[in-house]
């Protein structure tokens, strides 16, 4: 399994390229980094899991909605998510189980906050390598 | 991703056109500055301003102010306006942050005041304020608490002892817009301002402590209760994730339902519905609740500076007199009137990082400004202090009443993280006069002030091409950041 990320430079925002050699590893390697991005995962145990059912009109839209539900299991559920399993894929669904656990004030830090992934030049394309996914955030 | 080249034609020493091509329904309009245009480098605003001029219904063109910069979808610093019967809205044009604005707090205080007394009131201040990533308040609102919230905005935070009716008197719309449905906005949205309202919030939000350094229009100054060396509080905050989730839902929404616009959009962020569509109303209602809660969310965040004074300087609020300035939105669509070839039409006005500037006279200012127009607050960057200035005819003519918000970023915020790698900013800001304390650990460094375009330079844009004039500038001296 390889893919990684790293940050693009976006003057409002804050933008992500992800590579990946599979779709499925490319999406799984967003949704951590995301939360590797909001706070400190050294701490994070694996105690609760969500199940995740994403449907998009094409890829990109899907990988936009798929990071959307992933950001709303932080804002919305409070958790930290440190372990993101595609469980199936296609080019307008997908399912994931995502682990982690609720945060705590006590034991975890917390980096930044992610308002939002937006659709703004939101795109996945074919490399040599595999899949180059890109998204940018508004923090 | 293809880079489509930009022609800008120079107008006058403040404004560049961008001829229609391709899709644009209007021409794009830009007031800036040779200095300015000179630091946008690969920024892709110009490029922004272009999309946004192919959304069906836009009037004139579409304007973008000196503090423009990238943004997703909108530029930052965007002004649109959309005929309401053929036009649309677009969630991305407001953004996620509802009604991001700043209201100033005046006083009766002299910087000699609380010289001595200034770490302790910025120290009491942090602790009081909330702030920092998903900061969550000292209220949990009932479900029942939270729709009034969402429709009464700031007159719900006064019911319950936050500020008085006269702070109302000189908010924006009196902190309240109409036509407010809770139940357009989803149970996500609900739950994430359930514990956040009275929240500062992280990022670019802050709260300042200043000092008026200078006045340049007297006879504006005076009505607005400015003099030289006053002590003054800026509150810089929105709408919390309620707003953010509301925008998400909508764009979402109206992504999905793009092809039945049937108009070729150069943006998926652009997404947008037509104001008459069923889509286009619940989007505004869910709108103008966000708008609602930011309005009450600084009104308590206010309060709270106001007991943090009264109590650190043992002064009563008579002796402190910290009177509400104005309050005004700097992210928002407005059902508004303005001149269109001679003829008064109603307009859906987008404000993507701009502030409304109402000229003399206008029937939305508050009785106590009518004759010299309406407070246009503009903030700096971290510790740079403020400009008051003064809304005019022209904006009102020329940019359906609006100018410039902010100085606007030239680095993002990992090249500010980058530029500021081993300084210690906290430090540096002392220096220069200015306490700092923020909750997020990287947040000083991705707010340092190289980061952002330099305020003097916007707000000259703006006062010379007539978009709003100044009337004071205030330095910072003290600020909480989240």
């Amino acid at each position: 399994m390889s893919a990684s990320w790293q940050l693009l430079d976006h003057t409002a925002d804050l933008g992500m390229e992800v590579e990946g050699s599979t779709l499925e590893e490319l999406f799984a390697c967003a949704g951590r980094a995301i939360f590797e991005l909001m706070a400190e995962l050294d701490t994070v145990k694996i105690r609760v899991s969500r199940d995740l059912v994403v449907e998009g009109t094409d890829l990109a839209d899907l990988w936009v909605n798929f990071l959307r539900e992933a950001l709303y299991l932080r804002s919305g559920e409070g958790l930290l998510i440190k372990d993101v399993r595609i469980r199936r894929l296609s080019d307008t669904a997908l399912t994931a189980t995502l682990s982690g656990e609720a945060y705590d004030s006590s034991r975890h830090e917390l980096n930044m906050e992610i308002k939002a992934a937006t659709y703004h030049q939101a795109e996945i394309v074919r490399t040599p390598k595999g899949w180059k996914g890109r998204v940018i955030f508004d923090v | 991703m293809s880079k489509i080249s930009v022609t800008l034609n120079k107008l006058d020493a403040f404004r560049w056109s961008i001829p229609r091509t391709g899709g644009m329904r209007v021409p794009g309009l830009i007031y800036s500055s040779e200095t300015l245009l000179r630091t946008m480098g690969n920024d892709e605003s110009p490029q922004q301003v272009m999309n946004v001029a192919h959304l069906p219904g836009i009037v004139k063109y579409s304007l973008a102010m000196p503090d423009m910069h990238w943004g997703y979808g909108f530029p930052i610093g965007g002004v649109a306006a959309f005929d309401v019967k053929s036009g649309v809205i677009s969630p991305g044009g407001v953004g996620y942050d509802i009604n991001c604005g700043c209201r100033m707090i005046t006083s009766r205080l002299n910087f000699e005041d609380i010289r001595d007394r200034l770490e302790d009131l910025v120290v009491a201040l942090f602790h009081n304020i909330p702030s920092g990533v998903g900061s969550t308040g000292v209220i949990k609102l009932s479900p029942k608490e939270e729709r009034q919230v969402l429709t009464q905005g700031s007159r719900w935070a006064v019911s319950q002892g936050y500020g008085s009716e006269e702070d109302i008197e000189t908010t924006e719309d009196h902190g309240v817009m109409a036509g407010a449905d809770p139940d357009k906005v989803s149970p996500r949205a609900i739950d994430r301002g359930r514990d956040q309202l009275g929240t500062l919030g992280s990022g670019n939000h802050f709260l300042e402590v200043e000092v008026v350094e200078e006045i340049f229009d007297p006879e504006v100054a005076a009505v607005f209760g400015l003099s030289v060396g006053q002590v003054a509080v800026l509150i810089h905050s929105g709408s919390r994730g309620l707003g953010y989730q509301i925008c998400d839902d909508y764009l979402a929404r109206m992504v999905k339902k793009m092809n039945e616009l049937s108009v070729p959009i150069p943006d998926r962020q652009l997404a947008c519905s037509w104001l008459e569509s069923q889509a286009g109303k619940d989007y505004l209602a869910a709108m103008a609740c966000a708008a609602n809660y930011a309005w009450a969310n600084r009104q308590m965040l206010m309060h709270w500076t106001r007991e943090t004074f009264e109590k650190t300087l043992r002064k009563s609020p008579r002796e402190l007199g910290m009177k509400l300035l104005y309050d005004v939105c700097h992210n928002i669509a407005k059902l508004e009137t303005f001149p269109v070839d001679g003829q008064m039409v109603e307009l859906c006005v987008h404000r993507k990082g701009a502030t409304r500037s109402f000229p003399p006279g206008h029937p939305a200012l508050p009785d106590c400004y009518r004759k010299v127009g309406q407070p246009v607050l503009i903030p700096g960057d971290m510790g740079t202090g403020s400009y008051v200035m003064v809304g005019t005819e022209k904006a009102y003519q020329e940019t359906f009443g609006s100018t410039c918000h902010g100085a606007g970023r030239v680095m993002s915020r990992a090249q500010a993280t980058r530029a500021s790698s081993g300084r210690q900013v906290a430090r540096e800001m002392a220096d220069r006069g200015v306490l700092v304390m923020a909750s997020g650990k990287g947040t000083l460094k991705e707010e340092i002030p190289e980061a952002y375009k330099k305020l003097d330079d916007v707000v000259d844009v703006v006062h010379r091409a007539g978009l709003s004039r100044k009337v004071a500038r205030l330095r910072a001296v003290g600020c909480i950041k989240g």
